[in-house]
């Protein structure tokens, strides 16, 4: 009851017509910026943050949580849209997301993408509601060796699980935690895989790398297919915008699995919600009847990723909230805009600031129902605009991808290594490699490997360290029974195989 | 009895992880390994590349068959399957350089010739990649993305780009 | 289109060229640019804009910050030394950007030559802290411990040849305790070190700690400024626990690149100094963000401050590198 009277204090608080309207803003900047492709939930923030200095404390932070939820919403669009996705969380929306949209299901992925987010932002918002000082507590039970067992846990579920081919699947997570050594090392600043160019000495940005992999590539893909492309370009009719009743069934649960894999995993700074999404991909194509609906539009592969990733959103506040502690730059610098405003972030921050802290989060709620009322009229706009010629359509692209990768740090050789990934993936793809591990661990590899360092020097090199501890010895059982659970079927039936008559079964 | 390619995708995915392998794997040699007290820059870099050969090598014994019997191709391929064939890889290529020519120009147009002239060029240079676009819509394409370019980033959002050279 | 725009471009060139002889006696008459080499939102940035907004009342035009991170500040910080001296480009100088990003990194500006020094402005302490139910009640406690366990003890710092990491370096060297060094992404990951038990102690930036040390999740047991916090007055200073001439603090800034007007250097250091010698809102807003008020007597006295700091760094930032890769 208590939670609901400090709720209904919160409301209070978040429903003053300046809070509302900075809200509004906010949500709406968010959104449209975050459509542009590259132009992540980071770097709208750190774009629009300025603004917000002149606004009173509530607002401000008001404005910017809406701001990041408009961007993550926007990236999803994106990829959904046009598969060019610009974050790890919105990479798996387009895996079912985009041939959705080929099929001319974009109006249903769209809507059900909004009404997702705002289902898992609600759920995550009364757990932190509810429960975020012992939470945050928990996670400090996560060191350095707990870290790195979940992140080997996540990268192999994500290449056995996501991959239509296990060791092919594994091949390209490797190939990614390798591409994500190139550049100094945190520890040692010592250069690698750098050959003497000054602009990789801060790594292979991950933004270049997935646009390159996944948005050039396809786009090549498209033009080299020429009339043949399928896609849809016909009319559609107001009424299919909307999702059918087995659309909502099929997400059903898909979306509360992953909103709670997302709201769990979203606590854990920096590996949390990137694992978050594509471990909740895995799940349900693990549990699915016929995983092989998979990539090609099926509803529970969109719905519980967006869950996940929506939750995570919002948990992820859970640390920077109640101890003050970051998770990840984009909370950095929440929590950097909070400090400005003189709210010094921790567990004091909500017995002596209850109407910043309520109100924040009953904010975050009207920014959601925001989003939810802003989208789904666009959605309409989207889906037209899809419906242009491919003729058209991609000579825009091609041009919103050059502005965007020379943008982030105004280097035409960013331009160039975005299309030197665009012809990897091009030829990835026709290899049929997924690119999706690739990127998992592209994007965890530094984490990986600071942990890794960091878990050696406190158990003075002694590798036991990551089964000697409760926490990280689950983590590791979980990996190595995904790798069981999917090797040794497809390991007898190799041995098989070779033993029978003829390969000609396995062949084509 | 002779070995063929049963899965040419595989094969060739295969071969590219082990290149990449041996590449990272030499590369690396030239970091300091370290210790696993003290894992230098060397040290996951070098563990990675060999993972990676491992299993590109893996996937290559894969892709193999063993062949027993007299080849029993699956050689349908008809004529115009070649045609087809030939056509696709044409497509191919034209659409890959037109992306890439586009891209390299813009990059390198961009800082000194500003966003109008380096868009318009992109469009134009890439528009070769769809024989389906005309001259006159290339042009409107061109125009209607530089404006609008022009407005989103340089106004809209305050990116320090240059708009004319 | 084009011709206008060609004019406007060309309008403030002509009054530069032209006004050059005045500029000084004029300044300053348009908006000024802030250069901040660390992201926004970072303990620079915030202390770095707390100054720039009433400075730019006092001159009375605007003072634009540009946020440019990367490289522990010296990629934005080789920015600044290449703008135009003009006195409409300054930039926040550090102790990260201009002693131990200079003598880690080996960038390509000189702390002293490349830029003209108008004044400090504050100083945040680095913060010897431990986790709330930690055994140690003091400094002593964990010099005694250390001694008594060499090698046994772990402790954390925000990167390797980060302040936070040559602070804890001087630390150690001061009392030869030996613990391991445990390097985190970063400020916030080493607090969560600590309070999760991961690591024994660590220096700490204030800004950074404050909120966990106000709150009691950590214990501040000492700091590393001359003088106490006034925001946590209880707690001893490093000095005070014993260790003579120990003073561990990241200093802030303003400055502007070679070539600035003298004049113009003067006139900013006078109002800045002004400002955060007499100013009590400019003073109460900065130890609300955690950083204690300082400002230098004259520009002169700046430069000569930097070029001691550079001489006493090198031989434990040398320490402390070599130390830390055998």
């Amino acid at each position: 009851m208590e939670l609901l009277a400090n709720l209904a204090h919160g409301f209070g608080v978040a429903l003053s017509p300046s809070t509302l309207l900075y809200c509004l803003i906010g949500v709406t900047f968010g959104t449209f910026i975050g459509v542009l492709p590259g132009i992540g939930p980071l770097a709208t923030i750190g774009l629009l943050l300025p603004i917000t200095f002149h606004l009173p404390p509530i607002e401000g932070i008001v404005m910017l949580a809406g701001i990041y939820y408009g961007a993550m919403y926007g990236g999803s669009t994106t990829a959904i849209l046009l598969n060019l996705p610009g974050t790890a969380a919105s990479l798996m929306a387009a895996l079912d997301g985009h041939p959705m949209a080929k099929q001319g299901r974009a109006g249903p992925a769209l809507v059900m993408t909004t009404l997702v987010s705002f289902f898992s932002a609600c759920v995550a918002i009364l757990l932190i509601a509810a429960f975020a000082p012992p939470l945050a507590r928990f996670a400090l039970n996560f060191g350095s060796p707990e870290y790195f067992s979940l992140m080997v846990m996540g990268l192999i579920a994500a290449s056995v699980l996501v991959s239509g081919s296990i060791i092919k699947g594994l091949a390209m997570m490797v190939f990614g935690l390798l591409m994500g050594m190139v550049g100094l090392d945190l520890t040692t600043g010592a250069p690698r895989y750098t050959f003497g160019v000054a602009s990789l000495y801060e790594g292979l940005s991950f933004v270049i790398v997935i646009i390159g992999l996944f948005g050039l590539a396809e786009v090549i893909n498209n033009l080299a297919l020429g009339e043949r492309r399928q896609s849809f370009t016909g009319r559609v009719p107001w009424r299919d915008l909307i999702p059918t009743r087995k659309d909502l069934k099929d997400a059903r649960f898909s979306t509360l699995r992953g909103t709670l894999l997302g709201a769990a995993l979203g606590i854990l700074p920096g590996a949390g919600p990137a694992i978050s999404t594509f471990a909740a991909y895995a799940l349900e194509k693990r549990v699915a009847k016929d995983p092989s609906r998979f990539g090609k539009g099926a509803m529970e592969g969109l719905t519980a990723p967006e869950a996940a990733n929506n939750a995570a959103a919002q948990t992820s506040f859970i640390p920077t909230l109640s101890l003050g502690i970051p998770g990840d730059a984009t909370m950095a610098i929440m929590l950097g805009a909070m400090l400005i405003h003189g709210l010094v972030p921790g567990p004091q921050i909500v017995t002596e600031n209850p109407d910043f802290f309520w109100g924040l989060i009953a904010s975050f709620w009207i920014g959601n129902l925001f989003l939810l009322i802003l989208n789904l009229p666009l959605v309409g706009i989207w889906v037209k605009m899809l419906s242009m010629p491919y003729s058209w359509m991609f000579p825009a692209i091609l041009s919103f991808i050059g502005i965007g990768m020379y943008s982030l740090h105004l280097d035409s050789f960013d331009v160039y290594l975005t299309v030197g990934f665009g012809l990897l993936g091009f030829l990835l793809l026709k290899l049929r490699c997924e690119a999706a591990p690739l990127l998992l661990g592209l994007v965890l590899a530094p984490l990986l490997e600071d942990n890794l360092r960091r878990s050696l020097l406190l158990s003075r090199g002694d590798p036991m360290i990551f089964i000697e501890r409760p926490i990280s010895l689950f983590f590791v059982m979980l990996g190595a029974g995904f790798l069981l659970l999917v090797a040794v079927p497809s390991v007898l039936r190799w041995f098989r195989s070779r033993r029978g008559p003829a390969p000609d079964g396995a062949g084509k | 009895m002779q070995i063929r390619i049963a899965k040419p995708a595989d094969f060739w995915s295969g071969i590219l992880f082990a290149g990449v392998g041996i590449a990272a794997y030499v590369l690396a040699m030239d970091y300091e390994p370290g210790t696993a007290r003290r894992m230098g820059p060397g040290f996951l870099p070098i563990a990675l590349s060999v993972i990676l050969l491992v299993l590109g090598a893996i996937i290559v014994l894969k892709s193999l068959a063993l062949m027993t019997g007299p080849e029993e191709a699956p050689r349908t391929a008809a004529v115009s399957d070649a045609a087809d064939r030939r056509f696709e890889i044409w497509s191919t290529v034209r659409a890959a350089t037109a992306v890439t020519v586009s891209l390299v120009f813009f990059g390198a147009a961009l800082p000194s010739l500003g966003l109008v002239l380096s868009i318009t060029g992109l469009v134009i240079i890439s528009s070769f990649a769809d024989p389906r676009l005309t001259w006159v819509t290339t042009l409107i394409i061109a125009a209607f993305m530089s404006a609008l370019s022009v407005a989103v980033f340089r106004y809209g959002i305050g990116l320090s780009l240059q708009v004319w050279p | 289109m084009h011709t206008r725009r060609r004019i406007l471009t060309a309008l403030p060139i002509a009054a530069v060229t032209l006004s050059a002889g005045m500029a000084v006696a004029d300044y300053p008459e348009r908006e000024i640019m802030l250069n901040v080499p660390f992201g926004a939102g970072g303990s620079t940035d915030i202390v770095g804009r707390t100054v720039a907004e009433p400075l730019s009342q006092r001159l009375g035009v605007p003072i634009v910050v540009e946020n440019r991170g990367g490289g522990g500040g010296t990629v934005g910080t080789t920015v600044a030394a290449n703008a135009d001296p003009d006195g409409y480009h300054l930039s926040v100088a550090t102790t990260s950007t201009h002693i131990i990003g200079h003598l880690v990194h080996e960038p390509e500006y000189h702390p002293v030559d490349d830029f003209e020094h108008i004044s400090l402005i504050a100083e945040t302490p680095y913060v010897l802290v431990v986790r709330a139910d930690s055994m140690f009640e003091s400094m002593q406690d964990i010099i005694d411990y250390g001694l008594e366990n060499p090698g046994e003890m772990n402790h954390a710092s925000a990167g390797v040849g980060s302040t936070t990491h040559l602070a804890v370096e001087m630390f150690k060297d001061a009392t030869g305790v030996e613990a391991e060094h445990i390097p985190y992404s970063g400020n916030g990951p080493a607090m969560t070190a600590v309070m999760g038990g991961e690591v024994e102690f660590t220096f700490v930036s204030f800004p950074a700690g404050f909120s966990a040390i106000q709150s009691g999740e950590v214990v501040a047991l000492a700091v590393g400024t001359r003088n106490r916090m006034p925001q946590i007055p209880d707690v001893p200073t490093v000095e005070e626990e014993g260790i003579e001439g120990y003073e561990a603090a990241l200093w802030l800034s303003y400055v502007a690149p070679a070539g600035t007007p003298a004049e113009i250097v003067e006139k900013l250091h006078a109002e800045l100094s002004d400002m955060i010698e007499n100013d009590d809102d400019v003073r109460e807003a900065l130890r609300r963000a955690g950083a204690e008020p300082l400002s230098s007597e004259s520009p002169e006295a700046f430069t000569a401050f930097i070029e001691s700091q550079l001489e006493s760094y090198a031989p434990v930032v040398e320490a402390a590198m070599g130390g830390d890769s055998n």
